[in-house]
């Protein structure tokens, strides 16, 4: 998916064929739709919510896989009042052996996204653009059905890591670093060596006292494992992490959330796997602003699928 | 394929220069030739820089990340790097309109890139090929042969080439004498014959040209790579003037078990011509040249009949002279008061030209002689394929600018009437920043060497010279050197003006170039390139000094017996001896001298007819005179 022009010919399709042009970007077009939100989970370890110092960080010894996506999309045209919103998606797992990193899978799909009837003025999509048709059942706010447009193409850039990572397991036995959640996903969901880094916390799994508990973790150290109410396949085990201090920044500086297979899961591959993830705090992923929480090894996969475009 | 060229806004291709990035082993450098494929055109350049990031943003990040300790900082990760070459083009194909780089592959040149690279092609092939191999490009497990163009190494095009290096490590002499080989055994026979004329001027540099020197495997793989013989020079003539006893000769190349070193002696009329050599530059007034001019022309090897002194002189050496000058002088006090003036000549400047003349022959007593004898190099029978060293190194510099300038203007003049015996000669001169420096007062050589850089290409007259430091080197001179080696080189001088051409790595790689290798610039090739050059051939000077190591000073005597054993080598020892034996030294010098020049076939008889019958002299003892008659009674006497 090298090809620069891709959003300016779809653009120029769409008012060749009498789509109201139209080439504004939405705002954080490379963001993914939170909902923020408190959603107690069910304690695993111990009667209440504790912290544990994890130990000096140590490298995993193991070659280690991560796994992420890229997407970018923009409006191309209004039919009547509903967008047409084009965009590229992208997904690659990057390998780690002996310190570096090689791509061993990487996909790309491109997408034109609009309501049906905003499809069939369209007409056909051009050469390897498939459309995603939103669903339409009452009339919507053009910006509401541009938040839908967002979601579908976020759950197909998901859908394609999922698709990656589904065939980076059948050629390879390493661990694999998924940037978010395994629990509702049926690939990794039971995957003895996979582990989720969600870096987001739109979500927050305590509340009350205990929710300040978890969101004041001292650096090195993780929460109790929980597990969270939101899985959808099957139930995962999960605990926060505190990378970085967070003093004299943010409660949130440093914090990932870490999700195993519940099955594979216990205190002491908690405190293992997170020293592995204490030792990934380095190489820094700086610029990015996210660099307190976002691994270096997932940095690289997003900076290999931009830097293709 | 090695790498692929890239372009950014903020640093774009152009038709002179581009970037590509590798693998972060890939086996590219400085010097590195590479040639970049795109559909439409192919592009050939030389690496001239290099640079290694990552993408870190901030070198505070890496503190940070390691919490203030460099030991704590284990990286589970490797940090993503680059290795980014910048490469400025050599030649494009096709070569209009001239275009930027594309964005193409990249791939290590082959042989036949070299050579289409650096424009060889042109003059490596065909009718008449004038290629003339240098040495061999190496990079990335390729060697392609890199060759010069004699037309633009030899003249008539351009000509000249210029050696700069730090003693010892820059290999100059080895280069030349390479070059030399390689000018010899490949010299197209289309443009004629050619000779080489080197200077020593330093211990015993180029003294064993004639004998082979230890190569190594790799030395012979080099030589058979270039299309070349590791073969001695077939034919070296040695000169050196004497010390000042006469006989002995002011070289390190006495050693008996070689071929016999040639005297070079020169007498009045010799050194005359090239007066202005002798004076400096307070003492070129028109006066001082009107005097000269007359004693040249007038006076010197002719008979002079002077009316005001009332005698007839016959000046052919510099007693000659002196007596001549001493008679000017007698006859000026004779004259009284207020006589200062001799044929329109003031006596101070008689005085003057009779001081500097008079300085020649003490100062080059061995070169000069004061008795007329003369031997020379083969003014007229020049061979092809012949070098002449010229051992200057023992003697004052006076003498050595006399040497310089009267050899470069005798090749000078022969060449220019066609009668040297060969088309082309090479003139060698070492130490160049002493001869021909940026700085200091102008200098009869300095003239000389500035003329023969600028028009000696059109006579076949080439300067292949070599100095520490090319900055202190008359710029005309270098500059007109359309062939520039450089070896290693100071950082001091790098640093210099002159060198502001050249990317920071390669001044880097200069210095801490190894032996054997040197960066060349040529006509043909549009940026300086790296070869590796096999050793020469020949004994260098400090190998050839303990194999053949120079004879301790020997005896008057002896001296002259194996002066004329080098003519026949089974004269007898005690007949000569005889022959010499309390006759003044002098004359035994004069005999000597015109009998190596004269080379007869029956030398003994030779000798002594020049020697002539010995004056018996005998102690007068001071005569009793008769006593005088006096009186004390005759008040007259």
């Amino acid at each position: 998916m090298t090809d620069p022009l891709f959003f300016r010919r779809l653009r120029r399709a769409a008012v060749e064929r009498g789509v109201t042009g139209a080439s504004g970007a939405p705002p954080a077009v490379e963001g993914r739709p939170d909902d923020f939100r408190l959603a107690p989970s069910r304690l695993i370890e111990g009667e209440a919510l504790q912290e544990y110092s994890v130990g000096p960080a140590e490298p995993c010894p193991e070659p280690i896989a991560f796994v992420d996506g890229t997407q970018r999309y923009e409006v191309v045209g209004y039919v009547g009042t509903m967008p047409l919103v084009a965009a590229r998606i992208a997904a690659a797992v990057r390998l780690r052996t002996a310190g570096r990193f090689r791509t061993v899978e990487r996909a790309d799909r491109r997408l034109l996204v609009g309501a049906a009837e905003a499809l069939d003025t369209f007409g056909p999509c051009p050469g390897g653009v498939e459309a995603i048709e939103l669903p339409h059942d009452e009339p919507l706010h053009p910006l509401k059905a541009l938040e839908h447009a967002h979601r579908a193409i976020d759950s197909c850039r998901t859908a394609l890591e999922r698709q990656l990572g589904a065939q980076f397991r059948r050629g390879y036995d390493a661990w694999l670093v998924v940037d978010g959640v395994l629990s509702d996903s049926e690939v990794w969901a039971d995957d003895p060596k996979a582990v989720g880094v969600s870096k987001s916390h739109a979500t927050l799994p305590f509340e009350g006292e205990s929710l300040l508990r978890y969101l004041t973790i001292e650096a090195g150290h993780r929460s109790s494992i929980f597990e969270p109410s939101t899985w959808r396949f099957l139930p995962a085990h999960s605990w926060g992490l505190r990378l970085w201090d967070y003093r004299d920044k943010d409660l949130f500086h440093g914090l990932v959330r870490i999700e195993m297979a519940a099955n594979h899961c216990s205190g002491a591959v908690a405190d293992r796997v997170s020293r592995w993830l204490m030792a990934e705090r380095v190489p820094l992923s700086r610029p990015d602003p996210r660099w307190d929480r976002l691994l270096y090894g997932v940095a690289t996969v997003e900076r290999h699928l931009r830097a293709r475009g | 394929m090695i790498g692929r060229v890239v372009a950014t806004e903020l640093k774009p291709s152009t038709p002179h220069q581009f970037l590509f990035w590798t693998a972060t082993d890939a086996n590219v450098g400085i010097g590195s030739i590479v040639r970049v494929e795109s559909p439409s055109r192919k592009v050939y350049g030389v690496v001239t820089d290099a640079f290694a990031y990552s993408d870190l943003a901030t070198p505070m990040d890496a503190v940070y990340g390691a919490d203030g300790d460099p030991a704590a900082a284990i990286e589970p990760s490797s940090r993503s790097e680059i290795r980014l070459y910048q490469t400025a083009v050599l030649r494009h194909e096709p070569e209009e309109p001239l275009q930027p780089v594309p964005l193409g592959e990249v791939h290590l040149a082959s042989d036949a890139d070299v050579a289409f690279a650096l424009r060889m092609s042109g003059y490596a092939g065909g009718d008449r090929p004038t290629a003339i191999p240098v040495g061999l490009y190496a990079a990335g497990g390729l060697e392609a042969p890199i060759s010069l163009d004699a037309d633009f190494l030899l003249g008539p095009e351009a000509a000249h080439l210029n050696i700069t290096g730090v003693s010892g490590l820059a290999t100059k002499t080895s280069a030349v004498e390479f070059l030399l080989t390689s000018i010899f055994q490949t010299f197209p026979a289309h443009k004629g014959r050619i000779a080489a004329v080197c200077f020593n001027v330093k211990g015993p540099d180029l003294c064993f040209l004639d004998q082979p020197g230890k190569l190594t495997a790799d030395d012979l793989r080099l030589y058979h790579r270039l299309g070349l013989e590791p073969t001695v020079f077939e034919r070296v003539r040695y000169f050196a003037p004497f010390k000042p006893d006469g006989v002995n000769l002011n070289t390190l190349r006495t050693n008996p078990a070689l071929a016999p070193t040639e005297p070079l002696v020169w007498g009045l009329r010799e050194v005359l011509d090239y007066a202005e050599v002798l004076l400096n530059r307070d003492d070129v007034d028109a006066k001082a040249d009107a005097l000269i001019d007359f004693l040249a022309e007038r006076v010197v090897g002719k008979e002079f009949h002077d009316e005001v002194l009332g005698r007839t002189f016959t000046v052919r050496s510099f007693a000659d002279l002196e007596d001549f000058f001493r008679a000017i002088f007698n006859f000026l006090e004779m004259s009284g008061r207020g006589a200062e003036i001799w044929r329109t000549h003031h006596v101070a400047t008689i005085r003057k030209i009779r001081n500097r003349l008079g300085n020649i022959s003490t100062r080059s007593k061995g070169l000069v002689t004061d008795n007329g004898e003369v031997n020379d190099l083969p003014w007229g029978r020049f061979e092809d394929r012949t070098v002449y060293v010229v051992d200057v190194a023992g003697l004052d510099p006076l003498a050595q600018d006399l040497v310089f300038a009267r050899i470069v203007s005798k090749l000078r003049e022969h060449l220019e009437r066609r009668d040297l015996g060969v088309e082309h000669v090479v003139a060698f001169v070492d130490e160049l920043n002493k001869y021909a420096p940026q700085d200091g007062p102008e200098s009869y050589v300095r003239k000389m060497l500035l003329d023969l850089s600028e028009r000696g290409r059109y006579l076949g007259l080439v300067l292949f010279s070599a100095q520490q430091f090319r900055s202190q080197v008359h710029k005309r001179v270098v500059g007109n050197a359309g062939t520039a080696v450089f070896g290693r080189l100071d950082a001091d001088e790098l640093a210099t003006p002159g060198y502001g051409i050249l990317s920071p790595a390669i001044k880097a790689k200069l210095a801490a170039l190894p032996k054997g290798e040197l960066m060349i610039r040529h006509p043909h090739f549009t940026q300086p390139i790296f070869v590796r050059f096999p050793r020469p051939p020949v004994l260098s000077g400090r190998e050839g000094v303990d194999q053949y190591p120079p004879e301790a000073e020997i005896p008057f005597e002896d001296a002259v017996l194996r002066r004329l054993r080098a003519l026949e080598p089974s004269l007898p020892t005690n007949r000569i001896k005889d022959l010499i034996s309390g006759r003044d030294p002098t004359d035994v010098v004069r005999a000597l001298h015109a009998t190596i020049r004269t080379r007869p076939d029956e030398v003994v008889p030779f000798f002594v007819k020049c020697l002539g019958k010995e004056v018996p002299t005998r102690t007068v003892a001071p005569r009793s005179g008769v006593a005088s008659l006096k009186s004390v009674d005759d008040p007259y006497l």
